[in-house]
């Protein structure tokens, strides 16, 4: 259950990622709104991403159908919501496989995971495709103040190469909003607070109706201007003004709907002071903030990339000084995939935590878990021979009671992920046809 | 300049192909190259046409660059006579030559580019004496071709452009002084005992801490303990490294009886907005000297520090540098004061002359706020915001001259060239004097003298910290994560000790126009305390950096800097292929293709235990194909195996001895790191031709395509003629083709591929 | 060159004797076995080529099955061919759908570097058309389709497989050719059923998809390579592989 949490105007610091407890505010409003509604609760998508494969011994359960038995290590902090998550095997991405471009899996894996294609082998003009969780942004981000939204826990690496001939956007961005845009994770604890629930220095309502009008003005002016802009360009440089205009119209689509729905959201928590150096703390700082984006039908659509693809992060807080990457190059030494097997452990146990969190989150007669999809994987099943099948993947939540969940259920060879996500899109209210390399819907996810 | 027709090549020189080329390919080359057994994807079967030559000339550059460097045919493999390859090679360039002279020069053509977040960062600096770091604030820049001030590879997104707007309004606020401040001002507690505060030192701490206001703040340092004979101390307060206050603060037991003797020192300061690093410490301490360690923080034996506190902001008295700047007349008085300091802003933020329709358009804004009861002021406030979301502001976009037609190429104006050069030398935008020159229209004329101030200007410390940052990949020590375990040494103090040096070097050779060879080899580095001890060298204590004379040749040249040293290793050690990678990447500009995806990593228990780090990599050496580029890797990885994973000098890498010699391809050896130093810098070719193309792309922000090799094989032997003069190789950047003109676009060709 | 091998997998002595002359010429790197695809909704036709391709070395890789349609019933020939030997395949989903698995593999070939050779029904080559994003890889991937049954609408050059095909040889296979395999399919068919119908067409239709449409097929030649032991395979070995 949310409180409200008292504002006092003394400011404490407490260790690691501290908070700023902010100045009161006068117009607050609960940050329940739209978890008290009646009626039937919005469906709201999520992809967490973890890189360099998982150690699939300690993935996937020994049988198929409901999960009975002790789930195997990886999963065994998901053990208490077994009933909630669906396991899925023999996914496929055949867009990260070389196919004719030779080294670069990590780059392949990451830039095509949500796209379903094939990203271009180059450093400079990038080109992978639309990712799906955009699609559906598009469709139906008008409802909510923000179309989607995109996390991340690491910070880019700021010289040299990425992965064989692969730019560092695929490897740095999992949602795409065109096939030559990415949209870069937010990392900071406190950016995300602020985006999402403003920031410190608030305003009275009049205030704020005076700044989004003004706003208004100047992106209208902007956009006049690029248009002029435009007319002498090269083709390429009107791109690069494309993309500008774009993401105006976009903030502008933000601010209509910030009018029509003017409240400030209570969070409930304390703003973060920054990022904590700590991992667990800093992964449990991100996804409170989306269970309460969520409650507060700020966003439907999020995309969390929790490292980047290809990492070498090691994982002092277990224990673990090698890198990430190296490690899952452990010419099968039992101690190195032991580590690995860790690392992957680490990451569950986070994800459950958060789990827990949606599944706590009360909404009329169920709860947000319920009315979810998280789906968790990888975009490589064995990270030391770069596999791109049989991806590990997992979904918690039902949808919104569409998906019978609390078993694993393995698809026929071969089958692209794709499928998946056009039976996700389905249950967004999104209708295509064809995305990626589908070949048809995920059979088998339904029949509740 | 006109295009001439397809200029028609001579295939006459086919008997001299098929004499020279073809033979020399079908005998040695296709045994591994061919139809049914493509090594390394390569077919040899389509160079065997004289025609290829031309048709796939970037294919035929790489099989020349690896016969001549000796990696192919690979060692084991029957080499051809010496004399043949020369034919071959001299054959082709030859070929290379006849058909570039016949083609005319193409300039490229840069795509518009955003700024990124040190340009934003400099160019608000510049333009409004605020201080606001973007790299705080907006998404990592995406790099290409090693920069992040890539035009094709920037891209925006709508969160970057919401930060773009909240940006705007937050700085065009501080900027006039108008960012309302809190009704109260705020205290936070900085404290040792809740881990806010880093010792740095017996009499040194620090904390990091985000002030959200301009504005003036009462800074109080608490000081608990005594010191029974204390003499009074000067205590200094830091913030990002610069020296803000100092005051004499009496150290000796006060009179009053306490338990925990405790006294507080405070001042007030003016502290700009963003996140700081705050130090405060005593200065030139000698008390600390007669103290033994455990009673460093007795508080009846010695004085320290404990705690920062920042209370604030208050509203200063004094008005803000950079609103008395900004308004020249009082905007109150009517539209002339308005559109004055709209049209004077405009044109520095624009960086170019504005229209009386421009200005006109902005001042709207001001109207707009007036009609929302505000004050001009503020309405002057909203009119800089428009102008720093506008694309005028965030893009560099240059105009084409004759759109339709790409052959034909055009000199760039003089307001490009003013914000090229910038952009190029100080990261930011231009400055009156160019802005000046540009409108009289003389900027193109006084080019030396210009680039000759800009350098000489302390703003050109950009160069060091974007260009070398990421030539040299030390911007990566950000993110590097030592292992504590085997590298106890590693704190942020050392990290911060090897990028100065590295940056101060580099600034070195730029200002003082030494031979770009001192990159390679030189006798003298710059280090403080910190870092002399790191390497083992006598005689320089404090924290400050100074020029320092190497009496041995342990260290010298970029190539034994720390910090170098530290981004090419793993977490836990060394690693020669990632060193030699390195070599042949950044200093040769010939880096090495990927590996193939199932190669295992090296077995970390055995390393150091079964056999030295060579005899563990002497795998890569054994099978052909492996060997024919780790041959040139692992050797040049290998001669830096006498510094260890954060660049400290060793003997021993874990009870054996270290072997730091090797032979290269072409036959030079070399006995230890300073003689392979003493290799590299005799031929300074491939190194200058690197640094050529480096610092071309750098100053373009577009990678170089074939066209651009003639430019930069002309630019790479005039700076020859010069010793390779630094300053000399910026000149004749900022004097070469594609820096001074460009042409429109070619429509899209699909480049065919095989 | 990738050949794509698409039968009703286990039907016909043919297709046994043509898969087995295919992968011979793919251990000699004369071709590559790209993916096999059976139009038998039967998991022992699956599990047929599953054992072929351990048989000859071949890389292992995915097997496609069709879930519909005709060909459910395991004939004696295919029944013999499979009895005794180790199979993973246990069920649909240790198979792949033919259509996107056909498609996935001739992505990685280049241009006109790929080959399908359909002896059956042509089920999985029409499914094949329908998939919206398998058409353009065909159009560019595929050099020829040789097929019993080639779908109305195919984008590329197309052989028809006929009896024809197979006339003028009358290349007899014998158990004991195939004896270097301990239990070779075509071994325990040709045991079971001596007198099994052959044209020979398939086999015809292999050689001229690898060796080119003038290739002269010859008895001899069939009976060098048909039952021939495979050649050993040189890959690059690393670490646990």
């Amino acid at each position: 259950m949310m409180t409200r949490k008292a504002l006092s105007r003394r400011t404490m610091l407490r260790g690691a990622g501290a908070a700023i407890a902010l100045p009161a505010m006068d117009a607050m409003a609960p940050a329940l709104r739209a978890s008290q509604l009646p009626g039937p609760k919005p469906v709201r998508m999520a992809f967490v991403y973890v890189p360099n494969g998982i150690d699939m011994r300690n993935w996937t359960p020994a049988a198929d159908g409901p999960l009975t038995a002790e789930l195997p290590r990886i999963l065994k902090p998901l053990e208490p919501f077994k009933k909630d998550i669906t396991i899925l095997s023999n996914l496929t991405h055949n867009g990260g496989r070389a196919l004719l471009d030779g080294a670069g899996d990590h780059g392949r894996c990451c830039g095509g995971y949500l796209s379903g294609v094939q990203p271009r082998k180059t450093f400079v003009d990038i080109k992978a495709g639309i990712s799906m969780d955009q699609i559906v942004a598009n469709q139906i981000g008008s409802k909510t103040r923000f179309a989607s939204l995109e996390l991340g826990l690491e910070d880019a690496r700021q010289a040299g190469d990425c992965d064989s001939g692969y730019s560092c956007a695929y490897t740095n961005n999992l949602a795409w909003r065109s096939e030559t845009q990415p949209l870069p994770p937010i990392l900071d604890p406190r950016v995300l607070f602020e985006r999402l629930f403003g920031t410190g220095a608030e305003l009275s309502p009049e205030a704020r109706a005076q700044r989004a009008k003004y706003r208004r003005s100047i992106l209208d002016f902007v956009m006049g201007d690029t248009r002029k802009l435009e007319a002498d360009l090269g083709p390429t440089d009107r791109r690069k003004l494309d993309e500008y205009l774009s993401s105006i119209r976009s903030i502008e689509q933000q601010l209509e709907r910030a009018e029509k729905d003017n409240s400030i959201i209570n969070p409930g928590m304390d703003k973060p002071y920054g990022v904590p150096a700590d991992f667990a703390e800093h992964f449990k700082l991100m996804t409170n903030m989306i269970t309460v984006a969520f409650q507060a039908d700020l966003s439907r659509v999020v995309t969390f990339l929790v490292t980047h693809e290809g990492t070498s992060r090691p994982y002092r807080e277990i224990g673990i000084a090698d890198g990430h990457h190296p490690l899952t190059h452990h010419m099968n030494k039992p101690e190195l995939i032991e580590k690995v097997t860790q690392i992957n452990t680490y990451h569950a146990q986070q994800f459950a935590g958060w789990v827990e969190k949606l599944k706590a989150a009360k909404e009329g007669d169920s709860n947000v878990l319920e009315n979810s999809m998280i789906v968790y994987g990888a975009g490589l099943s064995d990270g030391n021979r770069h596999t791109h099948e049989d991806l590990p993947t997992l979904i918690a939540g039902n949808g919104g009671g569409y998906i019978k969940s609390g078993r694993r259920i393995t698809a026929r060879r071969e089958t692209p992920m794709s499928n998946l996500f056009l039976t996700m899109m389905d249950r967004m209210g999104v209708q295509v046809d064809h995305f990626g390399d589908a070949t048809g819907r995920l059979a088998g996810l339904d029949l509740a | 300049m006109v295009c001439l027709g397809v200029p028609a090549l001579g295939y006459g020189q086919a008997h001299d192909f098929s004499g020279t080329v073809k033979p020399l390919l079908t005998k040695s080359c296709s045994p591994c190259h061919n139809d049914r057994n493509a090594s390394g994807s390569v077919n040899i079967l389509p160079f065997t046409a004289a025609g290829s030559i031309h048709e796939a000339r970037e294919d035929w550059e790489r099989i020349v660059n690896k016969v001549r460097s000796g990696e192919m045919p690979p060692k084991g493999f029957p080499r051809p006579e010496q004399a043949q390859i020369e034919q071959l090679l001299s054959f082709v360039k030859a070929e290379w030559d006849k058909a570039d002279a016949k083609v005319p020069q193409d300039p490229g053509r840069v795509t518009a580019r955003r700024l990124n977040r040190v340009e934003y960062t400099n160019t608000i600096r510049d333009l409004f004496g605020v201080e606001f770091r973007a790299d705080q604030d907006f998404p990592t820049d995406d790099s290409g071709h090693g920069f992040d001030n890539i035009g094709d590879v920037l891209t925006i997104s709508p969160l970057l452009m919401e930060k773009y707007l909240n940006a705007a309004e937050r700085i065009s606020a501080r900027a006039l002084g108008l960012d309302p401040l809190p009704k109260k001002p705020i205290e936070i507690e900085l404290h040792s005992k809740d881990k806010r505060i880093r010792r740095v030192a017996p009499s040194l701490i620090e904390g990091t801490h985000r002030v959200e206001w301009d504005g003036e703040y009462d800074i109080e340092i608490g000081l608990p303990g005594e010191r029974a004979s204390g003499k009074p101390v000067a205590l200094g307060f830091w913030m990002d490294g610069k020296l803000l206050h100092t005051q004499l603060i009496e150290t000796k037991p006060s009179g009053l009886v306490y338990f925990n003797p405790y006294s507080a020192e405070r001042f007030r300061l003016f502290l700009p907005a963003g996140e700081h690093r705050f130090r405060a410490g005593f200065m030139d301490d000698e008390f600390l000297k007669t103290l033994p360690p455990e009673d460093l923080y007795k508080d009846k034996k010695n004085k320290f520090l404990n705690m920062i506190k920042l209370v604030g902001p208050f509203a200063t008295k004094q008005e803000p540098a950079s609103r008395k700047a900004l308004l020249t007349c009082d905007p109150a008085s009517g539209t002339a004061c308005i559109e004055k300091i709209l049209g004077g802003l405009a044109r520095r933020a624009w960086r170019r002359p504005v229209t009386t329709a421009e200005v006109k358009s902005l001042a709207k804004f001001v109207g707009l706020a007036k009609a929302e009861g505000q004050t001009a002021e503020q309405g002057l406030q909203v009119a800089m915001t428009a102008m720093l979301v506008s694309p005028h502001f965030l893009f560099r976009i240059e105009r084409d001259l004759y759109p339709k037609d790409p052959s034909r190429t055009h000199a760039i104006t003089q307001f490009e060239m003013a914000s090229r050069l910038s952009y190029f030398l100080w990261s930011s935008m231009p400055d009156e004097e160019l802005l000046r020159l540009a409108e009289k229209g003389t900027l193109k004329d006084s080019l030396d003298a210009q680039v000759k101030r800009m350098q000489a200007d302390g703003r050109s410390a950009a160069l060091a910290a974007n260009f070398a940052g990421q030539w040299l990949e030390t911007r990566n020590l950000n993110s590097v994560k030592p292992d504590p375990k085997k590298f106890p040494e590693w704190n942020p103090e050392l990290r911060d000790a090897m990028q100065e040096e590295t940056r101060l070097f580099f600034e070195e050779v730029l200002r003082k126009n030494l031979t770009a060879r001192t990159f390679l080899d030189a006798n003298f580095t710059f280090l403080n305390e910190t870092l002399a001890k790191h390497y083992q060298i006598e005689g320089v204590s404090g924290p400050d950096f100074r020029r320092v004379d190497l009496k041995s040749n342990q260290r010298g040249g970029v190539l034994t800097h720390a910090s170098v040293l530290t981004v090419s290793s793993y977490p836990t050690r060394t690693s020669p292929v990632i060193r030699g990678k390195y070599i042949l990447q950044n200093i040769f500009g010939a880096p090495p293709p990927p590996p193939p995806p199932d190669v295992p990593l090296l077995d970390e228990e055995k390393v150091g235990s079964n056999g030295p780090l060579r005899k563990q990599l002497e795998q890569h050496r054994t099978n052909a194909m492996c060997a024919s580029c780790h041959n040139r890797m692992d050797t040049l990885g290998f001669a830096l195996e006498n510094y260890d994973g954060t660049g400290k000098w060793r003997e021993k890498d874990g009870g054996f001895d270290v072997d730091a010699s090797g032979t290269l391809p072409t036959g030079k050896a070399f006995a230890n790191p300073a003689e392979l130093r003493m290799v590299l810098a005799g031929d300074m070719t491939e190194f200058a031709q690197n640094l050529t193309e480096k610092m071309l792309t750098y100053a373009l922000g577009r990678g170089l395509e074939r066209f651009d090799r003639r430019t930069v094989t002309g630019l790479r032997e005039k700076w020859a003629g010069d010793d390779y003069r630094f300053q000399t190789l910026i000149f004749e950047v900022v004097k070469s083709l594609p820096f001074q003109t460009k042409r429109a676009e070619y429509k899209k060709q699909e480049v065919a591929k095989k | 060159m990738g050949v794509v091998f698409d039968a009703s997998f286990g039907d016909s002595l043919d297709d046994l004797l043509a898969l087995s002359l295919l992968y011979l010429l793919d251990s000699k790197n004369e071709c590559r076995v790209a993916a096999m695809t059976t139009t038998k909704p039967n998991l022992g036709s699956a599990g047929l080529y599953e054992v072929y391709q351990k048989l000859y070395g071949g890389r292992p890789m995915a097997i496609g099955m069709c879930t519909s349609g005709q060909g459910k019933e395991t004939g004696s020939l295919l029944a013999a061919a499979v009895e005794g030997q180790t199979i993973s395949v246990k069920s649909e989903i240790d198979t792949a759908e033919p259509h996107g698995l056909i498609r996935n593999v001739l992505q990685a070939y280049h241009d006109g570097n790929a080959a399908i050779l359909s002896t059956g029904p042509g089920g999985n080559l029409k499914d094949l058309l329908g998939l919206p994003t398998a058409l353009p890889v065909v159009k560019s991937k595929v050099k020829v389709l040789y097929a019993a049954d080639a779908p109305a609408n195919w984008p590329t050059p197309v052989v028809k497989v006929t009896a024809e095909m197979g006339a003028g040889l009358n290349y007899q296979p014998k158990a004991e050719d195939f004896a270097w395999a301990e239990k070779h399919p075509v071994a325990l068919a040709l045991a079971k059923e001596p007198n099994a119908k052959l044209n020979r067409a398939a086999m015809v239709a292999v050689l001229k998809v690898v060796r080119g449409a003038e290739f002269q097929v010859t008895d001899a030649v069939l009976q060098e390579l048909v039952a021939a032991k495979p050649a050993p395979r040189q890959r690059m070995r690393f670490f646990g592989d």
